[in-house]
């Protein structure tokens, strides 16, 4: 899991062995969770993949009582063809439109291939905000 | 568990690994700071790199450069070390956090009668 975390408000972290051993308890390898806890002094916000996240809920308040912020992303499975149609373009404008490959949007709509990660977050950004998405991406 | 000069060192093994070295360490005031950094020991000089340290129960500005040579002086009587450098490293905290630091170099005081006796 694909973790974000976000400094305490204070800009100042409690606890930093408490946090990297939460971290460590996820599977986050000890020289990563130092470099993640020395982002958070810093007060930057930090990301972090977690490989053994059995409790995303309960590993939001064990890090909220130092005052972190935790955040995920999740990739969803996006239905291209409803939300083509909630668009109402064509194959050929929404692969214009975002970039993309026509014979891509094809495979993804007629479930050949699967999007991949980067394109699926691209299409949670255009499920999310179509026309902002669209803005984002072109220079 | 090691003491030196009323500090108070306690190692924490779920943070260290291999070259990696986690302490507790426990102050006269009775502050508490974590210190975490890969340590090289090379003959009875220390080389810290990626250090970071942390205070516990402290308000900023509690922890300064004196308080940093006291603690130095403590760490290398209790591991019985004549030197400890600290590498190139980053500002984490207070005004120009972020800020990469020069390296610090610790000697060992010697006694007093000894006329080579040398600090930073």
């Amino acid at each position: 899991m694909k973790l974000i975390l976000i400094p305490p408000a204070s800009d100042r972290l409690e606890d930093a062995f408490a946090v990297a051993r939460i971290l460590t308890h996820i599977g986050v390898p000890i020289r990563t969770a130092k470099k993640t806890v020395d982002g958070l002094v810093r007060g930057q916000k930090t990301f972090v993949e977690a490989p053994s996240v059995e409790d995303f809920d309960r590993l939001v308040r064990d890090l909220k009582k130092f005052g972190l912020e935790l955040r995920c992303i999740r990739h969803r499975k996006i239905d291209v063809k409803a939300l083509r149609d909630r668009l109402n373009v064509t194959q050929e404008d929404f692969a214009g439109r975002y970039g993309l490959d026509v014979t891509t949007v094809r495979n993804w709509e007629q479930g050949r291939t699967t999007p991949d990660g980067p394109a699926a977050t691209l299409l949670q950004m255009i499920e999310r905000d179509p026309e902002k998405a669209a803005e984002l991406l072109t220079s | 568990m090691v003491g030196a000069g009323d500090y108070v060192f306690e190692l924490d093994e779920e943070l260290s690994d291999s070259d990696l070295v986690a302490l507790t360490v426990t102050t006269p005031l009775g502050h508490r700071i974590q210190v975490w950094s890969q340590v090289e020991l090379n003959g009875r000089e220390v080389l810290l790199r990626q250090f970071a340290i942390y205070g516990l129960n402290m308000a900023s500005g509690d922890f300064g450069l004196g308080e940093l040579r006291r603690l130095v002086d403590a760490t290398m009587e209790a591991f019985d070390v004549d030197s400890i450098q600290i590498d190139e490293t980053r500002r984490t905290s207070g005004a120009g956090a972020g800020r990469v630091l020069r390296p610090l170099v610790f000697r060992r005081r010697k006694h007093e009668a000894d006329p080579d006796s040398s600090s930073i």
